[in-house]
């Protein structure tokens, strides 16, 4: 059965993109460099952080000599997918397009329309050649 | 303010009819014009509906006029057998109360039920401003939250080859500031946000170099171009005008617009092989794209969007600017917004008058025209129509003026501490005891005061008892100075006021001072021995003409 998450707060994601993002089993200092090139976190925020994550059950501790060593237990892309199917989210996604410049900002296109595309750009090129 | 509606309306009204005919043309010219002029004319017309230029209207050549007033006027008055004989028979019915013989507060009830174009503008503005500022706080709020979402999963780039390249292109772009690079896993295209900060930001796809390059050049020639500033002023028009659907059409085309000269610009200088692996990166990022989009009118919008994406990508080294179709667009766009005034129908001052106006007044009608006085000059423009006749035994009724110039009118703020009492203040003529001027004074606010001059003929020869009037100064407002006096300035003619009010209950012992009326009333007939700010005055005594 798929496990419900509960929204992380956005300074609890940062630590948790830290972990996904960094090696497995990563001490304090370690998580505390890489969540600093996005935010500046002060080492105890990153501890009680930590402490409130594995209460929450998304991150194990490792004792390891005098160092904890944190590392993930759920999947970046499982999380993702739970939070990315809230209301509010598709939402936020929908009124987004208001506010960016992307490369492409239409829908997602169907494998078939995709092929019938790749069709289309390899005639006009042979074309244009 | 209705006149200011009716501007946002016709701007509006031109605005959409501009939008459908860029929209026809560049259907017709799209392979032969590159997307450029409808990228400017699409920001005239926002500019052009966000400033308001109907400010100068002097121009005008074609006037439209809206109807001012719908609907019937009901009036209730407390004497009912009122014998009017308007020669013009409009709907224009007022009655006329004589409550006693000496105060004779002309005390009726007029409850108008028109519908009139001020009503409907004021509603209008209501709604309109209400739903705008809605609209504008959601929109901020969105603004705030979807950035927020957006920047929430996004990491900090480390990836050297990835800074290096960015780095380059920044350089030569010529740009120094450059936005945050950063890599986010929940987008599927590359995209920059944010205003005052802005950030490109990266999906986790792998890319490489000459995609990547391709994709710095896109995104940065959107910074470099301030598009996003472009796209959030039409959202911003659009939102302020929220009622106009073709803003929501052009906002659409205005952002395809966009990508097109976004895309020229990025393969303008390319190789044959860069523009195929430009066509095959967004083929990838289209394929790959997991945004949630409202439900679209056609499915194969997109699919077709892309192929014209394509196909302008294809044609871009022979099409044209098409700036002939920027000044046709903006010359006819101004011209026919100066060109053309709209404002509400001239019987809008008919309409007011009809919800301001408690006192009336009635002329008899008379041969003689020799002995019409002439009213004030401002009026005589519209020329005095007053000579409907009514004739009642000790009733004055009156036909209202149908056009009266009110531009001496001035409402001022000052409450009068001791305002005159809603009455008709009289003065007899010294040397015909047959004849009197009448001023009838209505207290509107404390403030101002409304005044209407009328000559009174003794009837002695028809009947006793009997009088008839004759408008000698139309009906106009008085402002209190603030000094003790109301005044009044119009064209030719600059009045005081002063009202005295007696501590006796006797109506005769409440007297107006009224100054500055000395071309009209003859000072050997009627006297004149006030003066106050050197203009000579005549005292009018409380009452009814030849009464008491």
């Amino acid at each position: 059965m798929k496990r419900k998450y509960q929204r992380l707060p956005d300074s609890e994601l940062d630590i948790m993109l830290a972990l996904w993002n960094g090696k497995p089993d990563m001490c304090r200092s370690e998580i505390e460099e890489i969540v600093n090139e996005k935010r500046s976190l002060a080492p105890t925020t990153i501890l009680s952080l930590l402490s409130r994550l594995e209460k929450k059950g998304v991150v194990a501790v490792k004792k390891n000599g005098n160092k904890n060593l944190y590392s993930p237990l759920i999947m970046q892309e499982e999380y993702q997918i739970n939070e990315s199917s809230s209301v509010l989210e598709k939402l936020y996604d929908n009124s987004l397009k208001n506010f960016v410049v992307s490369l492409y900002e239409g829908k997602k296109l169907s494998s078939e329309e995709i092929e019938e595309l790749r069709y289309f750009i390899e005639e006009v090129e042979e074309k244009e050649e | 303010m209705e006149n200011f509606i009716l501007y946002i309306i016709k701007v509006n009204l031109f605005a959409a009819i501009c939008i459908c005919l860029v929209y026809l043309l560049s259907r017709l010219v799209r392979r032969k014009y590159s997307s450029l002029w409808r990228y400017y004319t699409w920001l005239f017309i926002a500019i052009f509906l966000i400033v308001p230029f109907g400010l100068f209207r002097e121009a005008e050549v074609v006037s439209m006029e809206v109807p001012y007033q719908w609907g019937v006027t009901e009036t209730t008055g407390a004497a009912a057998d009122v014998e009017s004989i308007a020669s013009e028979s409009e709907a224009d019915t007022n009655s006329f109360t004589e409550a006693d013989n000496q105060v004779n507060l002309m005390s009726y009830k007029q409850s108008i039920l028109d519908l009139t174009i001020s009503d409907l503008s004021r509603a209008a503005m209501y709604v309109w401003i209400g739903v705008a500022l809605g609209l504008a706080f959601i929109r901020v709020m969105i603004y705030y939250i979807s950035l927020h979402s957006f920047k929430r999963w996004a990491v900090p780039i480390k990836k050297e080859r990835y800074l290096k390249l960015y780095h380059q292109i920044c350089k030569e772009n010529g740009i120094r500031r450059y936005p945050r690079l950063l890599l986010s896993p929940k987008l599927s295209s590359p995209a920059l946000a944010g205003l005052i900060r802005p950030v490109l930001c990266l999906p986790e796809a792998e890319y490489t170099e000459d995609e990547l390059k391709l994709i710095f050049k896109h995104e940065l020639h959107h910074y470099k171009n301030k598009d996003l500033w472009y796209k959030l002023f039409l959202l911003l028009v659009g939102t302020v005008y929220w009622f106009n659907p073709f803003l929501y059409l052009m906002r659409k085309e205005a952002e395809n617009d966009l990508e097109y000269i976004c895309d020229g610009n990025v393969i303008k200088a390319s190789t044959y092989s860069e523009r195929t692996i430009y066509h095959r990166l967004l083929l990838r990022t289209a394929e790959h794209h997991n945004c949630i989009h409202y439900i679209s009118a056609s499915l194969n919008d997109d699919m077709t969007d892309f192929k014209e994406r394509i196909m302008y990508m294809i044609k871009l080294k022979t099409l044209k600017k098409g700036r002939i179709f920027v000044v046709m667009f903006i010359t006819v766009f101004i011209c026919a917004n100066l060109l053309v005034g709209c404002s509400a129908g001239k019987a809008k001052d008919k309409a007011e008058d009809k919800k301001d106006s408690s006192v009336e007044s009635v002329a008899e009608t008379d041969d003689d025209k020799s002995d019409e006085i002439p009213a004030d000059n401002s009026e005589s423009e519209t020329g005095d129509q007053s000579n409907n006749t009514a004739q009642t035994d000790n009733q004055a009724t009156a036909s209202k003026d149908k056009e009266v110039d009110k531009s001496g009118d001035y409402m001022g703020d000052i409450t009068c501490p001791n305002p005159p009492k809603d009455s008709s203040y009289r003065i007899h003529n010294n040397v015909n005891a047959d004849e009197a001027i009448v001023i009838y004074i209505t207290n509107l606010d404390d403030a101002n005061i409304k005044f209407h001059l009328t000559k009174a003929s003794y009837n002695s020869e028809i009947q006793s008892d009997s009088y008839t009037e004759k408008v000698i100064f139309k009906e106009h407002i008085a402002h209190y100075n603030g000094d003790g006096y109301y005044e009044y300035i119009g064209k030719d003619y600059h009045l005081y006021f002063k009202y005295d009010a007696a501590q006796g209950e006797v109506a005769g012992d409440h007297t107006m001072a009224v100054y500055g009326l000395s071309s009209i009333i003859d000072a050997n007939q009627y006297g004149g021995d006030l003066s106050y700010n050197g203009t000579s005055g005549n005292l009018f005594v409380m009452g009814l003409p030849f009464a008491g």
